[in-house]
């Protein structure tokens, strides 16, 4: 039997969020909302169900300013990645055979 | 303002839910900064800056002028001497005597009976080789229970037996002992003093608190705590001997109390450490469980109990908050091997059992006691290179780095933070845990943001308090008693 709630619903467009980024944001809101995505033609929708209009409108704020921080995370994640991957690997060098 | 002409670093950031429109950023190194929202928004859109808010970032590796060839270097220097808990191995090396022990503590995480099993000479020599195989020159041997003073002939034995091979004193040794206090007498105070045992005891708060939580048939343990207490004092020094309590629920109806008691005892810290889901107090969560939430409401009246007796010139450090401040104000790992990344299951500690089992925490050896073996890495006479290479240790190696862990590794905390595998193993039956409803997360987070809270808008007693903490290392036997 399905629980009664008020569906929230919340619209992503895909050229600024992508895929991964909001499938981040449906695991850090897991504790609040169970989140699905669905994949439509120009724009991705977040979809779960809140216990009532109050929260529905609190969670639909949540995720839109989550899903905003994870493609800002995405975004500096994709500018700066070469510059992780070479931190780490100076700073443990010997751990690949190699020194600094 | 300056033209803008600066390029992003890596960086993590997290919303504060304590300071609402207040961020926290990390360099990948962990140095950390609070920016306003509008600051951030600036920053990632690479627009110019304030000067200083420049010059602060720039100064932490976050921003770069140039192509960031020297950032990286910088960065990789830091972020090595942060991991360097790395470099020697397992420095931490527990022997468990004895299951032993005449307590029935409704939160013990330890299997344990009167007259119990005890470590066997041969299982004692094997552990011996082990801990000389260990590559660490600096060793911290600890000695655990059950009681281990009811195995002190066998302490004694094991302690000779180090001394032995360490006769051309390559390695530096350290013993310790994590002990109710109760047994001890005149002949074991002479040995522990000898050779200079740090002793670590559980003291729960006030007499009706640390009985309730401590049972004995004699129903004074809190007394013969008290009293084991003031004896080690006298014969090891008043640092030689530190006490750590257990929050339960009984306990956090009386924060104040809890750390009042600490404070007439004359201890100079205290460490507020909450319940483990392991053994008996798995068992008894119903009774005496609490969620995270519920630990952080305790932990900050206690904490706040404790920075106004400072303001007072009362100096006593709670542990905990110095751990994690150690992190956060300083370049250097704080030592605490519970929250390490790699973690420090395996990597910094092993777990030599009385029946030879060898774990790679205290909390593996609990896990097994409950009917999971997966952090045990196999028997005390197999080389230390093959416990290493254990199905176990590459377990812990696979979920054990919080920077490629989910959750973890978009958080700014994750510097100063680390994964437990063996609590998610007893939570979730998993070793990776889901951050969003995991409760050492939620700890973790709630406790970083109340301590970059007091440190943004604390009064100056505060934050004088909470630098020293974090500059004065807190003593091994602390953390080893963790």
């Amino acid at each position: 039997m399905n629980e009664p709630g008020i569906g929230v619903d919340v619209g992503f467009d895909k050229t600024v969020h992508s895929k991964s980024s909001l499938l981040r944001v449906a695991y850090a809101m897991a504790d609040r909302i169970a989140l699905e995505l669905h994949d439509f033609a120009e724009r991705y929708v977040l979809r779960g169900t809140a216990t009532s209009e109050a929260d529905a409108f609190g969670l639909a704020d949540e995720i839109r300013i989550c899903a905003a921080d994870f493609a800002l995370r995405e975004e500096i994640e994709g500018r700066t990645a070469g510059m992780r991957d070479l931190i780490w690997r100076a700073a443990f060098a010997e751990a690949a055979g190699t020194t600094r | 303002m300056t033209v803008p002409g600066y390029h992003l670093m890596p960086v993590r950031f997290s919303r504060l839910n304590r300071l609402p429109g207040w961020f926290i950023l990390t360099s990948e190194a962990g140095e950390a900064m609070l920016l306003d929202g509008s600051t951030v928004r600036t920053l990632a859109s690479q627009q110019p800056l304030p000067e200083q808010v420049e010059r602060d970032l720039e100064a932490r590796q976050i921003i770069v002028r140039d192509d960031g060839a020297l950032a990286t270097r910088l960065l990789a220097t830091k972020l090595r001497t942060r991991k360097s808990f790395l470099r020697g191995g397992p420095a931490l090396h527990i022997f468990v005597v004895t299951l032993s022990c005449d307590h029935s503590c409704r939160y013990c995480q330890v299997s344990r009976t009167v007259g119990g099993a005890r470590m066997s000479l041969e299982t004692a020599e094997a552990a011996v080789d082990r801990l000389f195989e260990s590559p660490s020159r600096d060793l911290t041997v600890e000695f655990q229970g059950g009681e281990p003073l009811l195995a002190i002939d066998l302490v004694e034995t094991i302690v000779g037996m180090i001394k032995q091979r360490n006769a051309d004193g390559q390695r530096r040794v350290r013993f310790t002992m994590t002990s109710t206090l109760h047994h001890l007498d005149d002949r074991s105070l002479a040995f522990l003093a000898r050779e200079e045992f740090h002793l670590s005891t559980s003291l729960d708060g006030p007499e009706d608190v640390h009985d309730v939580n401590r049972p004995i048939p004699t129903r004074d343990s809190h007394a013969r705590t008290v009293q084991g207490i003031s004896r080690a004092r006298a014969a090891l020094g008043r640092d030689g001997v530190a006490a750590l309590t257990t929050i339960t629920r009984r306990s956090m109806e009386a924060p104040e109390a809890v750390v009042d008691e600490y404070v007439r005892l004359g201890f100079r810290s205290i460490f507020l450490r909450p319940l483990s889901p392991f053994g008996f107090a798995a068992k008894g969560v119903k009774r005496q469980g609490y969620d995270a939430r519920s630990f952080l409401t305790f932990y900050e009246a206690a904490l706040r109990r404790i920075l106004a007796l400072n303001a007072e010139g009362i100096e006593i450090e709670e542990v905990y908050a110095a751990l994690l401040l150690r992190s956060i104000l300083t370049p250097y790992p704080s030592g605490y091997v519970d929250l390490r990344s790699p973690v420090g299951a395996g990597f910094g500690t092993l777990v030599y059992n009385y029946d030879g089992g060898v774990y790679a925490s205290d909390e593996g050896r609990m896990l097994a006691e409950m009917g999971d073996q997966t952090l045990r890495l196999g028997h005390v006479g197999q080389s230390y290179a093959t416990l290493m290479r254990s199905d176990a240790m590459q377990l812990l190696a696979a979920s054990g780095l919080a920077e490629s862990l989910p959750g973890c590794s978009d958080c700014a905390f994750v510097h100063y933070c680390g994964p437990d595998p063996a609590r998610a193993l007893s939570t979730s039956g998993v070793p990776v845990d889901h951050k969003a409803t995991s409760d050492h997360c939620i700890r973790h987070t709630g406790l970083f943001e109340l301590l970059f809270d007091l440190l943004q808008n604390g009064d100056e007693r505060t934050v004088a308090t909470l630098y020293r903490w974090a500059r004065d290392r807190p003593s091994l036997r602390d953390v080893e008693a963790a």
